[in-house]
């Protein structure tokens, strides 16, 4: 074959290799650079946010908005409306994470660079939210994850007419996405059922209703007092179907996409009462705030943690997920999302039964097959062998 | 005590994979480190709801050379015995040029292509049987090459690989005019260009031809699982061997003294003693924030980075829709769609995040894995390559916003060719950018990996030996 002729492609093939090689000889000799692409990763995905708190709000006896800003002075990462941060900070002694929805507006971080989380402070048990209540003052140290979560308005999917549904603290992302998405798109419109359990348990209130004001009818605020005094004139009980419909009309209900937040109780309620509306699941979105306690019958397990070769022998109660034990022990695990899905605490499961959830992890399938779990919706039944990756918010905190 | 490896290995793309596998094989003490809690690098998977991603693998061609050099598959499933489960795909993909009125579907097997193509450009198949066969011959050639690395005797080349040598200095389009290959069938032959990301009047005609090749003489399989399972398959085998391999663990500093390597520190200051270390972080960033000091830095190995310029980087479009494929009219595994096919033009549109004239390669997952996804449901994603400067000016404020626009554009194309509706079946949807393909030479004919004699290296990094 011959492209233009013999001779010349076999003399042009010769001179290829050396034009070549000159290039290599002749190109710059200085360090390459990262790539402008790198630098934009880095600002929407930062490994860790170091953050302080610069001003905290009293929304109800034991709610309060904690304002952070960045420590460093870094450029905060943006987030969609409705995504959370994992927090970090050492209390008692031990490191601990918990994962908290932004309560400000994404155009917050680009006006103020600034983050607004709201805390309630969990009855019994408390952990975290006590430590921020009992120990978060102007100045505060906390580390923060990138914003993570999927639990947001999405243009493409989502129906521009959104019924949102709040339990207790699960109010928090929807202050963020209310304001936002109002004010981005001319064609939003916004409905806010917001389950409390006494009329002082409403966080927020005032400001929901002056927005309702100013939105006009673009913004329905409905606050659903389980036990209210006898002077509360709102609606009462718990947000049921029968309650929305007559509060937006039949219609309005069947065009919506719903926005689901809160502990997993409100979670197995709305199910069951959305279910008569048949809407395909692609319009019901969830965030589910806390994952009920696995099965406790009191056992004690004994759990081997393997990390770069090392190894601690801890315990594991029946009832309290691994992510937790671990945690309990000091030992700081990965984890962000605390209900299966971010995949953070990735760990393998070398030896040992448990017991989890199928409908909550977000497991990959080969994660599954070659025996990996998510430790954080993962209960002991056994004594366990699980090695876990060592966490890297440990160093950034300690340094 | 500090820890003290024969080998460590930055990074568990499947480049990295590959290498500790290959070192604990052969009996080296290795530790393969990995930024990510999760391995594969590119090769991984995402959950959204009830959907598992595929983020980039569209299909992982046989791949073999001369036919006795084992190819990519036979490498996974035979020599590291890897435990996975690979499906054949059914086509090799339906081409829609809409300006062009082009709709085809196109076969593995280089007969039945060119049977394909004559049927549908009447006299072409002299031409194009002959611009086969020296795709062929141009695979040979890399085979014959990269088996005898620094052995080679340039006369047998010569004897053998004739067309090899004479085609091996010109342009895909130049060999295609000396053959006179008509340019009908040109448009059902060039959709992979967009792969290389490199205008077919630039792309040297040795990468196009051995890709050609290799995209078509075996079928073409993907893993049951996403390449998740292909990453995890491998780091299964690596702890089998006895291998140490870490997540979450950043190297911040390959240490070198004298021109020797002697160890590497973490993000998290653990300090690893090693005299060997493989990177499959790219040169890049090994040379720009890695290796310390600076003075120990090669400056040949800096000339070699920057003798190259960033090729395509990848935006994806992923939809999880809520009806099945068949409801929905996807009839096909691998879609190429374009308004038509000049690719200088759909290159010169790869510089303009908002064109609208351009090229998707779009997949439907669920027509070579029925059940990738739930009972009634269906993957779709829809890839297109882009300048990286392209994205520069964009920042924070804006992101989310420009990739709704790419997303609108690809869906709209997308259902305007194929003639289906997707826009109220999406139940998850998900736009990622992949920086980008690591190493693309500089899009010259003239700095092609012609003469690399592994040619695996340039587009499809990881998976070489
Ligand atoms: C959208 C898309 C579609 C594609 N489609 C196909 C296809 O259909 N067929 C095909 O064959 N190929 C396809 N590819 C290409 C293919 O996926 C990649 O080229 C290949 O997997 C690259 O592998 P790699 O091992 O070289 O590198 P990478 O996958 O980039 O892996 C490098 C690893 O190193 C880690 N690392 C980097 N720096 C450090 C550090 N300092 N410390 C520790 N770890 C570090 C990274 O986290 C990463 O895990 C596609 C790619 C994309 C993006
Ligand atoms: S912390 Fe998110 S999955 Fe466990």
């Amino acid at each position: 074959m011959k492209v233009k002729n013999g001779l010349t492609d076999l003399i042009l093939f010769g001179k290829h290799t050396r034009k070549r090689n000159s290039l290599f000889k002749s190109a710059s000799a200085e360090i390459p650079s990262d790539g402008a692409m790198n630098r934009l990763a880095s600002r929407l995905h930062p490994a860790v946010q170091r953050l302080q708190v610069d001003h905290i709000t009293e929304e109800t006896a034991d709610i309060r908005t904690f304002r952070l800003s960045a420590a460093d002075g870094a450029d905060l990462a943006p987030f969609r409306a409705g995504q959370y941060l994992s927090l970090t900070y050492e209390y008692q002694g031990l490191l601990i994470s918990r994962p908290y929805s932004i309560s400000s507006t994404p155009s917050q971080v680009f006006r103020g660079n600034y983050y607004d989380i709201t805390i309630r402070k969990a009855a019994g048990n408390a952990f975290f939210s006590e430590a921020a209540f009992s120990e978060w003052r102007e100045g505060t140290r906390v580390l923060s994850s990138a914003p993570n979560g999927a639990f947001y308005y999405e243009p493409q999917r989502d129906s521009d007419s959104l019924i949102c549904i709040a339990g207790g603290s699960g109010v928090t992302p929807f202050r963020s996405m209310i304001e936002e998405e109002l004010e981005k798109r001319e064609s939003m419109k916004i409905a806010l059922f917001y389950g409390i359990g006494a009329e002082n348990d409403e966080a927020f209130g005032e400001e929901f209703r002056s927005l309702s004001g100013r939105w006009g009818g673009r913004f329905v605020y409905i606050p659903v007092v389980q036990s209210p005094t006898e002077s509360w004139t709102g609606k009462k009980g718990f947000i049921s179907l029968d309650l929305i419909k007559e509060a937006l009309g039949v219609e309005n209900v069947q065009e919506s996409s719903f926005f689901i937040c809160g502990p997993e109780g409100l979670h197995s309620f709305m199910d069951h009462e959305l279910e008569p509306l048949q809407r395909p699941s692609k319009f019901i979105r969830r965030e589910n705030y806390g994952i009920a306690a696995g099965d406790s019958n009191g056992k004690i397990y004994k759990l081997t943690v393997m990390t770069r070769g090392a190894r601690r022998i801890i315990d594991a109660a029946a009832g309290e997920s691994l992510v937790t034990a671990i945690e309990r022990a000091g030992l700081a695990p990965p984890a962000w999302c605390r209900s299966g899905d971010c995949g953070w605490c990735r760990s393998r499961l070398i030896e040992g039964e448990i017991t989890t959830d199928d409908s909550l992890t977000g497991l990959r399938a080969a994660d599954s097959k070659f025996g990996w779990i998510h430790p954080c919706v993962s209960y002991p039944a056994s004594d366990i062998t699980l090695e876990v990756p060592s966490n890297p918010i440990i160093y950034s905190y300690y340094g | 005590m500090m820890k003290k490896y024969d080998a460590v290995i930055i990074g568990a793309g499947l480049g990295g994979l590959t290498a500790a596998y290959e070192l604990c094989r052969s009996g080296k003490k290795t530790l393969l480190l990995e930024q990510h809690n999760l391995p594969g690098g590119f090769a991984t998977s995402f959950i959204r709801g009830r959907f598992e991603f595929e983020p980039s693998l569209h299909e992982l061609p046989g791949m073999r050379g001369a036919d006795e050099a084992p190819g990519v598959i036979r490498y996974l499933l035979e020599d590291a015995e890897l435990d996975l489960r690979l499906v054949t795909l059914p086509e090799a993909y339906r081409i829609i040029l809409t300006e062009r009125g082009v709709d085809a579907r196109m076969s593995f097997g280089i007969d039945k292509f060119i049977d394909i193509i004559d049927t549908l450009v009447p006299g072409s198949r002299d031409s194009v049987s002959k611009y086969m066969k020296l795709c062929r011959e141009i695979q040979d050639a890399f085979g014959y090459l990269s088996e005898k690395q620094d052995k080679i005797n340039y006369l047998t080349v010569l004897r053998k690989y004739g067309d090899f040598v004479r085609t091996g200095s010109y342009t895909a389009e130049e060999v295609a005019d000396a053959l006179a290959v008509p340019q009908k069938a040109r448009e059902l032959i060039y959709p992979y260009w967009c792969y290389l990301g490199v205008p077919m009047d630039r792309l040297s005609f040795s990468i196009w031809g051995t890709m050609l090749n290799s995209y078509l003489s075996k079928e073409a399989v993907i893993p049951s699982m996403r390449s998740h399972e292909i990453a995890s398959a491998f780091i299964d085998k690596i702890e089998k061997l006895g291998g140490d391999i870490w997540f979450n663990a950043k190297v911040e500093k390959i240490n070198v003294a004298d021109g020797k390597i002697n160890s590497v520190v973490l993000a998290d200051g653990e300090v690893i003693a090693a005299s060997h270390v493989v990177s499959n972080a790219s040169p890049s960033r090994v040379f720009s924030t890695l290796v310390q000091p600076e003075s120990e830095i090669p400056p040949a190995a800096c000339r070699n980075v920057n003798a190259r310029r960033e090729g395509f980087s990848l935006a994806v479009v992923y939809l999880g829709l809520n009806k099945s494929r068949e409801e929905l009219g996807l009839t096909d595994y691998s879609y190429f769609i374009a308004p038509h096919m000049d690719t200088r033009k759909l290159y010169d549109a790869s510089y303009d995040i908002e064109a609208t004239e351009l090229m998707q390669a779009a997949v439907c997952l669920n027509s070579a894995i029925p059940n990738c996804s739930p009972p009634g449901t269906c993957i779709l994603t829809m890839t297109i390559g882009q300048q990286t400067s392209a994205w520069e000016d964009v920042g924070p404020e804006n992101y989310f916003q420009k990739k709704q626009i790419l997303a609108d554009t690809l869906i709209a194309q997308f259902e305007a060719a194929v003639g289906c509706s997707l826009r109220e079946h999406i139940e998850e949807f998900e736009v990622l950018l992949r920086r980008p393909l690591p190493d693309t030479p500089e899009p010259e004919t003239g700095l092609s990996t012609v003469m690399n004699p592994n040619p695996g290296i340039q587009s499809f990094r990881g998976l070489c030996r």
